[in-house]
Formats: structure tokens, sequence, C-alpha cells
């Protein structure tokens, strides 16, 4: 009899040890996982309220986010020669600091409006300035890429105090080794004020009544961003970064949006966007 | 669940026909024990107590265990009709969650079905059953032991855990052997020291199923431990490492836990001195990760502190903390002789002990590596401090004496695992007389203070206890908390008891008004909600 169970036991004994332990290391997270769904890409159209051919790049603009729904964020930068305010009709300022840092720093208004950027891309070949007519061709491009990190964003506006908070939400998919950063915007939508049309016969140029879509306001911190201390975080690392500002009266609550976007430093590239209406 | 009350009606039916021909030895015999609490419950605002729509719940028990010879098989009925309040609501109606079948031949022994059992102090493997908590993380699969060579003990199993009337997820794999080396190594036998040497491994499988991380599908701990017994002196080691085991527990860490125990203790009569020290590090180890609550532990970590039995010594009572904890516990019994001096004409006994509880000293981490706790440190969180002398003296033939102080803190925040409670520091004076008028008949007195400036405030509480020795009992217990902050929680908890007792029934009905607390036995505790009203206690054994 112990001749048969001395040795069945080390048998068991031994198989439960290899069979017995799995040692997770790096990544922690599953990289085939469903849930790492496609990025979403940001569309910044470079435009001004007296630039008459800038309507058809909204309207371009306009045709990606039917056609690719919240994958897509769009956000209108007036800035340069064509946005600033003059007498009698274009008297309002739609300039914002960050708009025309970011302007001046990519160069565009000086290759002239209306031209855009689609996710930052191609900054280091100098092929990053994009007309609104090559904007779908690169969505589609960049929208198919897997993403790197989640976003998410969580708003809570006081109505009396006009005091807005954002929470946004990070999950690292991969294990960045570039430095990224983190900016927060805030767009308001469906302003109506003049903009002019040189698609609309002459003398009928001055749109009273045009519908300015997905307008930069301001950001809510540095418009080049805070440093995420991302190198190197291990795949599935979650962080938290929350925001307050002060609405300006004039802003319409109910149609602005937070829109927070990651870029890498060193390409300028936008790796995340997500946007959230601050009303619903 | 019909099931099982079909195999019960069939099993009572083997008992009748098994008793009705007792007169053959060699049928084997029946055992069994039974036990019913029952409670009425009357909403009570004044105390917090809620209505229960029941109006009257019940636990029950009984168990059956057959014998014959080296066969053993057994059952055990349960019904939770529905649980008493403060038990786990999720023990519903009634089952046998609790059968299994054992015979041994030569030297191995099989067991089949539900059953018990522990590695060395329990580190990585306890399952056990405690009803005064609910609970119970019985093993339901296939058990073996070997004792075929002289000293040794191994143990191997595989099964899955109770869970209410249900089984988790988690299948459990363990391998234990035990040598007395004094047995075994023929050199050693005859050496005084008795040293033991232990060595387990456990091992769970439960399925990744998260759709985002990478969780470990098999979980290994192992553990070693160490005993020596010289004469009057006892001492016993047990470290236990377990890999990294993300769970609901420690916030889905990769973290390794680990686990060091030791223990020593001395004896001689009038005399017992015994330290223990513990370190746990992350050692939550359940067969399900998301299990909260004290369901499916496959583990235990011991509770070094003491097991107050006077009330208001228990309203603050130290739960273990798996996730990680120092401590340290002494205690020393003394008696001193009788006909002396100090120990008076019939003797005196003293009991001082002493138990402190720390947090780890941590250093943050990543997410996923949670934090570093290095062995040199001890942290700075106090979580529980005790330090208690019971003297008891009889005074005369028919007086006895208790007096007893306890001198606690006690963290709420980290103990119950909420906020903004904060650390309760208290002191406790117990005076207990027992007055025996005759031989049959004797009375007991309780006169108990709890002082403290947090929390709810001081506490009186005085018992009457009244014994006809040997079937009857009597008593009457207030526990009045009239230092309450609130004034309109300065209330009484006035509760009357009659309790009778015949061979192994017993039968008791109480009635008043239980005070909002936690319950702990061995430093798993349960909450007890308030409640008002009857309660019937009956039980036996044959």
């Amino acid at each position: 009899m112990k001749k048969i169970f001395v040795p069945l036991f080390i048998i068991t004994a031994l198989s439960l040890f290899f069979i017995g332990c799995d040692k997770i290391e790096e990544p922690f997270i599953d990289p085939q996982s469903p849930l790492i769904g496609s990025k979403k890409v940001l569309v910044e159209d470079y435009t001004g309220h007296t630039c008459g051919n800038c309507p058809e790049a909204a309207k371009a603009a306009e045709e990606l986010k039917q056609l690719f729904d919240t994958q897509v964020v769009v956000i209108s930068v007036h800035a340069g020669f064509f946005a600033k305010p003059k007498p009698l009709k274009y008297t309002t300022d739609f300039n914002t600091d960050a708009g025309t840092a970011w302007d001046t720093d990519f160069g565009i208004s000086n290759a002239g409006n209306p031209n855009g950027m689609v996710d930052r891309i191609d900054y280091a070949s100098g092929k990053h300035i994009k007309a609104y007519s090559e904007w779908r061709g690169h969505v589609q491009k960049q929208i198919a890429k897997k993403q790197e990190v989640s976003l998410t964003v969580k708003t809570n506006y006081d109505t009396l105090s006009r005091s807005l908070t954002a929470e946004v939400n990070l999950m690292y998919f991969t294990t960045p080794n570039a430095e990224w950063k983190l900016v927060m915007c805030l767009t308001e939508d469906s302003i109506v004020n003049y903009q002019k049309d040189y698609s609309k016969p002459s003398g009928q140029q001055d749109i009273s009544n045009y519908v300015h879509r997905h307008v930069l306001r301001t950001t809510l911190n540095d418009k080049y961003g805070d440093g995420l201390s991302n190198v190197g975080l291990a795949a599935g690392t979650k962080q938290t970064r929350k925001y307050t500002i002060s609405l300006n009266s004039e802003w319409n609550y109910k149609h602005c949006a937070v829109v927070a976007f990651i870029y890498n430093v060193d390409t300028k590239e936008v790796i995340q966007v997500q946007e959230k209406h601050i009303s619903h | 669940m019909k099931k099982h009350k079909a195999a019960f009606l069939a099993f009572s039916c083997c008992i009748i026909t098994v008793t009705a021909q007792d007169n053959k030895p060699d049928l084997g015999e029946i055992h069994g024990n039974f036990q019913t609490d029952f409670q009425v419950y009357n909403p009570d605002t004044a105390i917090g107590a809620p209505a229960v729509p029941e109006k009257a719940l019940l636990n029950g028990f009984a168990n059956l265990i057959y014998t014959k010879g080296k066969f053993s098989a057994g059952v055990r009925y349960e019904s939770y009709l529905n649980a008493l309040q403060g038990f786990d609501q999720r023990y519903k109606g009634s089952g046998i969650p609790y059968r299994y079948a054992t015979y041994t031949a030569e030297d191995l022994e099989v067991t089949a079905g539900t059953y018990y059992e522990q590695f060395g102090n329990g580190l990585i493997l306890r399952a056990y059953e405690e009803r005064s908590l609910g609970y119970d993380n019985a093993f339901d699969g296939f058990r073996l032991k070997y004792q075929g060579i002289k000293g040794t003990t191994i143990k191997a199993l595989i099964g899955k855990q109770r869970f209410f009337f249900d089984q988790g997820p988690g299948i459990v794999r363990g391998l234990d052997g035990e040598v007395m080396l004094n047995e075994l190594v023929p050199l050693l036998d005859s050496i005084k020291p008795k040293i033991t040497l232990g060595g387990s491994f456990v091992s769970k499988y439960q399925k990744d199923e998260d759709p985002l991380y990478r969780l470990p599908e098999n979980v290994g701990s192992f553990a070693g431990r160490a005993g020596i017994h010289y004469g009057k002196f006892n001492l016993n080691a047990e470290y236990a490492y377990k890999y990294n085991d993300p769970s609901a527990n420690n916030g889905f860490i990769y973290k390794y836990g680990d686990a060091a125990l030791i223990q020593a203790s001395y004896s001689q009569k009038g005399l017992g001195i015994s330290i223990g020290a513990i370190r746990s590090d992350n050692m939550s180890f359940r067969s399900d990760r998301s299990a909260t609550g004290n369901a499916l532990n496959i583990n235990y970590i011991p509770a070094l502190t003491r097991q107050h039995t006077y009330n208001l010594a228990t309203i603050y009572p130290y739960a273990t903390q798996a996730n990680g904890e120092v401590g340290l516990q002494g205690e020393l019994v003394y008696t001193l002789k009788k006909g002396t001096p100090y120990g008076g004409a019939y003797g005196t006994s003293i009991i001082v002990n002493a138990s402190g509880f720390n947090s780890l000293d941590t250093i943050a981490k990543t997410q996923f590596e949670g934090y570093a706790a290095p062995y040199e440190k001890i942290g700075d969180n106090v979580y529980f401090k005790d330090v208690n002398i019971e003297i008891t003296r009889k005074l005369s033939k028919s007086f006895k004496l208790t007096l007893f102080y306890a001198n606690q803190v006690y963290n709420k925040d980290i103990v119950q695992g909420l906020v903004g409670y904060g650390t309760i520091y208290s002191n406790i004076f117990v005076v207990d007389m027992t007055y025996k008028f005759t031989n049959k008949h004797a009375v007991r007195t309780e006169l108990q203070t709890l002082q403290t400036n947090q929390d709810m405030g001081e506490w009186v509480s005085a018992l009457v206890e009244y014994t006809i020795s040997p079937h009857w009992f009597f008593s009457v217990i207030d526990q009045y908390n009239y230092g309450n902050p609130v004034s309109y929680k300065q209330i009484h908890y006035l509760t009357g008891s009659v309790g009778y007792t015949k061979n192994s029934m017993r039968f008791s009905v109480g009635y008043g008004r239980q005070r909002e607390g936690i319950f702990c036995v061995g430093g798993i505790c349960r909450n007890v909600p308030a409640s008002n009203g009857l309660t019937v206690n009956i039980s036996s054994s044959f």
C-alpha cells in the first residue's frame, strides 16, 4: 500500500506546483479586449467670421460629424486676419488666447483660411495643415487606429455660480513611451452671428443669422496642456484630473461642451479626444 | 432544493429503520443534534429597530451522523425562514448544504462530499463553521488523508466552497504535509524537544471573465511551519505567501500577499504565559475574486485578541484586517495559591492580557503593484489596543468576586470599514459577584460601566442571574447608554430571559431590546442590528 501511495502523493504535489500558479506580468490588460475600441479623431477648423470661403469648411466638418457621429470631434478655432473684429457687422471677437497661439504655432492662417488639422498629424514633415477637402480621408485613417488611451469626461455645472467642474478619467491601453499632455477646451455651439459667405450672391454675403458651430471659447487649463507623467505607465493604469472654471455670462451653457484631448509632446499628434456637453 | 428535501426525508426514514432495529449492534450508530433560534420582531424607533415584514424569523439546523467502524456519513439540514436579522440575507430557505461519507482503508482516509479542513494555523487554508456568525466556508469535493508513514500526515483535497445554498465559482486544490520529526527519525525519538514541521500548498482556479484585465486564473499560495514542544514550553511559527491575486478585496492589485505568525507559550500549574505576533499583508484569499462579506474565504488570519465575555467589553471588538495589519498579544494567567496571604482562603486567579494592532507601513506604488510594505517598519495608524486585567477571588465558600478592567483603543473607521467615526478610547470596569445560597441555588450579578467621550458615550449595565441547578436559570440585564451625546438615544436596553436545561436539551426564552453593534468570533465579525422582541432558542443532541 505504502509503495503505491507515497509516489502518488509526490506526483500530486508536483503537479499542483506546476498547475497551481499563474504569475501575471505586464501588460495587465488584454490587448485583444473588445473593450479597446477605435480612437476618436479631432478635427480643428481654423476659421474667421470675415473669411468668405470658410462656411464651406464648416459644412465639410458637419458632414464628418454626420458620417462618423461621435467618433469625430470638431473645434472651430477663430484666429488670424479673418477673425479680427470689424466695425458695424463683425464686432464680435471670437478670438481666444489658445486659438491664436495654436494658429501661430502651426502657421495655419498664414497659409490661408479655411484650413485645418486632423489630429495634428504630419507635423514633423510640415504637412500638418490640411485643406477641408482632405479631412475625410485622414479621419478615416485615424479612426481605424486602436485607442491607446480612453478618455471619459464628467461635468458638473452650477447654473447660479456658473461654475463648471470637469472630471477627466484616463485609462491607458498601451504603455506610452513618449510624453503626453492633456488639453481641456470649452466650446460653444450654435452661436448665431454674422459670417461672410462667398457662396451667396454678391450683396447678400454678410449673413446675419449664420450658425457658428463648435466655437472654441477658452481652455480649462494651460493651452499647451498638463503633463501626464505617463512615460512607462503600465497598460491598464487609470488617472483622474479635475478642472474648474467660471463660465462667461455671454456664453449659453446649454450649448457648451468640454473637449478634452491628449497629444504627443514630440510629434504633436492627438492621441485621443473626447467631447462632453455640459447640459446633458 | 426539492431534491435536497427528498434526500433528507429518505435519510430520515433510514434512521427510523436503523433505530427501530438498534438491538443489533453491527448496524452502527446514529448521532445528531439540532438547534432552532426563533425571534419575533417589534419595530422600535427609539433604538432604530426596523419593522420586519415577516414579523418573526428563524434559523435552524439539524445534524445527523452515522458511524459504523471505519465508515461514517452525515448530513445537515438547515433552514432560514427567513434568516434572522444580522445574518447574511443570502441564507434563504431550507436545504442540505452539508452531506458527506468518509471511510478509512489501510492508512488512507477518503472523504467524499462536504468537509472542513485546516492546514497549519489556517493562513492559507481553513474551512470551518461558526453558526453564531453565519460563517460556513466548507469544501465540497474530495479529500484524502494518508498516515502510512510513521509520524507523518499528508492531506490532499479538491473542492468548491459553500456559498449559502450554492457553491462559489472557484475550485480549490490543496496539499498539506506534516511531520513529527521525533517519530519519523529514529535518532530523534529519545530527545526531549518534540519538533513538528509542516508545509502546504493551495491553489484556486477561477476563470478570467474580465473583458479587459488579464487576471491570474490559478492563484497559488504556500506556507511552511515549525513547532517545538519542550516540556512546559511551546513555540510555533508559520509563514505564508500568496502569489498575485487581484480581487475586490485588495482593489484588484497584482501584489503578492504574505503573512507571518509566531506564538510562544509556557505553562505550569498556576502559571500560564503566552505571547503571539502576527503580520499579514494582502492575505484576503477567496475562491471568488469578487466575493465580499464573510463569503468564500479560503484562508483564515488568526485573531490575537482576547475574546471578551462581559457585554460592555464587546461593544468595540476587533475584526482581523486581512489586507494588512501588524499585531502583538501577550497574556499572563496566574493563580495565587489558596491559604497564602495573597491568595486568600480559597485562592485567587489573575489574568492580564494586552494586545495591539497597527497598520502596515506602506509606500504607494503603481495602480497594479498597489504598494510596498517593508517588514522592518510598522505603520502609524493604530487599529486596536486592549489592555485588560481580571481578578477572580473566592471570598468564602459561597461568595465569589471577579473584578475586571479594560482599556481599549478602537479605530472604528478601519475596523468597521466606516468613515467619520474616528478612534474611540474607552475604559471598562466590571464587578461580577456570585453568591451560592445552597448547592443548587445561586445568584450572580454583574455591574459594568464603559467610559468614553467618543461615539455613543458612556454605558452602564447591570445583570442579575438566578440559577437553580441543574435545570433552570432566570436573568435580567439592563444596558443603559446614559452618556449618549444625542439625548434621545440615552436608552435602556432591558432584556429578561428564562432557560431550562435537561440532559442535552436546552430551551430558553428571552424578551427585550438588543443594541446595535458588531459581534465577532476569532476576529471574524457580523453586524447585529438593533432589535426588540421575543427570542426562543431550543437545542438538543443525541
